[in-house]
């Protein structure tokens, strides 16, 4: 599996980005004494850099730069305007070449780069990890419980969606005034306890009524119709155009939002096909025994079925993590809902169209969006066969 | 076939109603006030300008049904205004909304708001303006005692230094007390309960689809154009650029799919199946921008194809010449726009081949002496193209999308550059209504597919798919 060397390398640039490419330093020594200015956001330097001075200009006598000397945010104004990484650019020395160009305001597009892995990243696993929360509980309880499988009485079904209905109307929507002007986590609490105590006394009063005549009938909840039906519509919203109209709504774009609302919409497949694994292992003999033993059915789901249902889950997860990433690029390429201090791979890439000579600006960024796809296309392709 | 297939189109209606629901609430979220942007496109952006600036803004409200409630109920609790209420000022009404869902006193709300509205009166009707204004407006806007207290002494000292308004010392007066009485009344002991009233028909979420049903589709704040005109007008591009893209797909794919399956982990599939997946990988967006930098700038020496749009049309120029304009400006759309699903459907016609090759009749065929032409070609296609034909519906959501990237990048006016533009210009209606089309396109799309697939294969039970 050399494949996950490259996943591993992703996650690597991801994580130590800041280590990787920082206008900082690493380490400098001034005067004989040592300096870590990397840490600064974290921790004061007792270093200060005057008004216009860098950190060349100080009287060093050891400096230690990282790989990439700029941040994705350091505009260096002696190459602004495009330049080429093969052209003339007015650096120092060799290390502080534009490995990959810079873009109109002079921002390097190395550094650029690999602050946009992690953002993609980010995107790709969080959104995908929502997703697959969703769409593994679902699809497990379409499988497991079927059409018939899932009953329950009459009387506590019905206090059951009454109480949640009525204790979500009086624990959230009544008290909206405290959890949207005077937001506080206490509000916040109350209004949980409020919802769970009103649906407790509801579930309570079920119990009682499901020993009277009427009530006491089973109807049995056709979970997998329910579930197919849900998968159906969701599948025919159009996820780039319902981001778009979602990401222009929301006031103050955030990636949380994005995350949110790929994780919400994409979890279809990874439904499907956890159900339909449930379905082919539900009938194993050793699901029987299991059954005998007396276990609970959350056990036998969660324990007994799901490990080995786990690579078409892996498979679907793989591919999605590729798409989610596409869209988060194609987002930021557009310039809708992510927060437009930050440089991604998209709005990188989206900055070539404004100036059609600087061919990096639409290869680097490109390419590095292709080859994370294509990575996560051919993890999944390997781990399906 | 015809009841399973209308029972298949009402399965499909409540997927058709939750997605309208949508697109609705999604309309009513949106920012910015529909009667504002109205008015400010029709008086380009000065509207408040105007004299009866506030006469005229609650006519088009009503005009555009937008004073009318959500939806064909309301449920609220006992402790919140009535649903039925309404001031017409925005600000006081914003501020009843909030004052009551604080206290939950909905009579002395009420009373509160009505004496503002009073106050609003006699201002406007002794036509004061400047500071008094000022400080009444920012009085509507407040929800909290210290500001509204403050605002208060702001206004009597306004009184102190200028001459006697009669009756306005009395309505300020008036507000104090009736602010007040909001905290002395006690809370009404059922404030809490829940409760519903029946709105009938004449309600936004009605309205707006039936104006859906009759084809116009609401208002577009761009041009004030009918959205439904709008999007015709635009869908015929991308059906046009979808059809052809599809029509390619298929007519390269097939072949591509059953030499890969044919010559199967031979050197020629190996490198047929790296291709393909790292086609299927480029994403449609970095493609389209590499060719428009590479393609269509003299930069590079590779000026082949003209910048952006569909290109311009006269109406003297004969069939010929247009389509040659055609063609010259929409190939690397097309190209751009084909590739991903080209590659999509290709692998899947080698894995669908190579499912019938495996087969016992194609062995059968082999040993009645059949050529391997006549065996691949009559026998193992027929079956193996099936289901390739019937993922059509499921590829039309990825073509939809591709067509948002593709439209936007090359400037083709058809529903994903207008729907990237209308996010740009803020133009709701628009916005949530190609979302619909969008939506109900896609459900067609997978209707059809459904059909074929039955059609093609009248064992596979609806049901159980």
């Amino acid at each position: 599996m050399k494949l996950v060397y490259g996943l591993y390398f992703l996650v690597f640039i991801a994580l130590a980005g800041d280590f990787i490419a920082n206008e900082k330093p690493i380490y400098i020594k001034v005067e004989g004494q040592s300096y870590f200015p990397i840490w600064s956001d974290h921790k004061p330097l007792k270093l200060k850099l005057q008004r216009g001075q860098t950190w060349e200009d100080l009287p060093y006598t050891l400096i230690i730069r990282p790989l990439i000397p700029y941040s994705y945010h350091t505009i260096d104004r002696n190459n602004m305007g495009y330049k080429s990484p093969f052209g003339p650019q007015k650096v120092t020395s060799l290390r502080f070449w534009h490995w990959m160009g810079t873009d109109g305001l002079g921002r390097d597009i190395a550094a650029g780069i690999i602050s946009g892995t992690r953002t993609a990243l980010l995107v790709g696993l969080i959104a995908m990890g929502i997703a697959a929360l969703i769409g593994i509980i679902l699809g497990a309880l379409a499988g497991y419980y079927g059409n018939d499988g899932w009953s329950a009485k009459r009387g506590i079904t019905l206090m059951a969606i009454i109480g949640v209905v009525l204790a979500f109307f009086m624990g959230f929507y009544s008290r909206r005034y405290w959890l949207l002007y005077d937001n506080g986590a206490t509000n916040w609490l109350i209004s949980w306890s409020i919802f769970l105590g009103i649906s407790l006394v509801f579930v309570g009063f079920g119990i009682f009524l499901n020993r009277l005549f009427f009530f006491s009938k089973k109807i049995t909840i056709p979970l997998d119709t329910l579930i197919l039906r849900l998968i159906e519509i969701v599948n025919s919203i159009p996820t780039l155009l319902l981001l778009l109209a979602l990401l222009a709504i929301i006031q103050q774009p955030s990636l949380l939002w994005i995350m949110g609302i790929i994780g919400c919409l994409a979890w279809t497949g990874i439904a499907r096909f956890t159900r339909a694994e449930f379905l082919r292992i539900k009938n194993l003999p050793y699901i029987d025994a299991a059954r005998n033993l007396g276990f609970s059915d959350f056990r036998i789901m969660f324990k007994h079925i799901l490990p080995n249902a786990s690579t078409p889950i892996l498979v679907s997860l793989s591919f999605g993590i590729a798409g989610a990433i596409l869209l988060e690029a194609f987002l930021s390429f557009l310039g809708v809902g992510i927060p437009p201090e930050k440089v991604t791979w998209g709005s990188m890439l989206n900055s070539a169209r404004n100036y059609f000579p600087a061919w990096w600006l639409a290869v680097f960024p490109g390419g590095m969006i292709f080859c994370t796809v294509l990575l996560f296309n051919l993890l999944g392709e390997r781990i399906k066969s | 076939m015809f009841r399973l297939t209308l029972k298949r189109f009402l399965q499909f209606l409540p997927g058709l109603f939750i997605i309208s629901i949508l697109a609705f609430v999604l309309n009513s979220w949106a920012p910015g006030d529909g009667a504002e942007i109205y008015l400010n496109t029709i008086y380009k952006g000065n509207f408040r300008a105007e004299t009866d600036s506030e006469e005229v803004y609650y006519e088009t409200r009503s005009f555009l049904g937008l004073d009318r409630p959500l939806f064909y109920f309301s449920v609220y609790t006992l402790g919140d205004l009535h649903p039925d209420i309404s001031f017409k000022d925005r600000d006081i009404q914003e501020t009843a909304e909030i004052l009551s869902s604080k206290h939950r006193k909905p009579k002395a709300v009420t009373q509160y708001a009505m004496s503002l509205i009073e106050l609003k009166k006699i201002i406007r009707d002794n036509k004061l303006s400047g500071e008094i204004y000022r400080i009444s407006r920012t009085l509507f806007q407040q929800y909290r005692e210290k500001p509204i207290s403050a605002n208060l002494e702001l206004l009597n000292q306004w009184m102190n230094k200028n001459p006697e308004v009669p009756g306005l010392r009395q309505k300020v007066e008036n507000v104090r007390n009736s602010f007040q009485r909001i905290n002395t009344t006690p809370v009404s002991k059922l404030h809490f309960l829940p409760s519903i009233t029946w709105n009938g028909w004449k309600n936004q979420y009605h309205l707006w689809i039936s104006s859906w049903i009759k084809g116009s589709g609401g208002t577009s704040f761009a041009d004030l154009q009918p959205v439904g005109k709008k999007i015709l007008k635009a869908l015929k591009w991308t059906l046009v650029l979808n059809l052809i893209s599809i029509l390619l797909t298929y007519l390269l794919a097939l072949p591509l799919g059953v030499l890969g399956a044919y010559y199967r982990d031979s050197n020629l599939d190996k490198i047929l199946t790296i291709t393909l997946l790292s086609w299927f990988s480029i994403p449609g967006f970095w493609m389209a921008t590499m060719a428009i930098v590479f393609f269509t700038t003299p930069e590079y020496g590779l000026d082949l194809f003209p910048t952006m749009g569909p290109g311009y049309i006269d109406s003297d120029m004969n069939w010929w010449t247009i389509f040659q304009i055609r063609i010259h400006h929409l190939t690397l759309p097309i190209i751009c726009l084909t590739y991903g699903s080209l590659a999509f459907t290709a692998r899947q016609m080698r894995q669908s081949m190579i499912h019938e090759l495996d087969k016992t009749y194609i062995k059968l065929a082999k040993t009645k002496g059949l050529t391997e032409w006549q065996i691949v070609i009559r026998h193992a296609l027929p079956n193996a193209i099936f289901p390739i034909l019937t993922m059509f519906g499921g590829i039309l959501p990825s073509l939809l999308a591709g067509s948002v990237v593709i439209e936007y990048i090359f400037n083709i006016p058809g529903m994903g550059k207008l729907m990237v533009d209308a996010i740009f210009g803020r133009d709701w209606p628009v916005v949530n209504s190609v979302l619909m089309i969008a939506a109900f396109l896609t459900m067609l799309g997978i209707l059809i597919s459904d059909l074929l697939y039955y059609w093609v294969d009248p064992r596979v039970k609806m049901d159980e798919k």
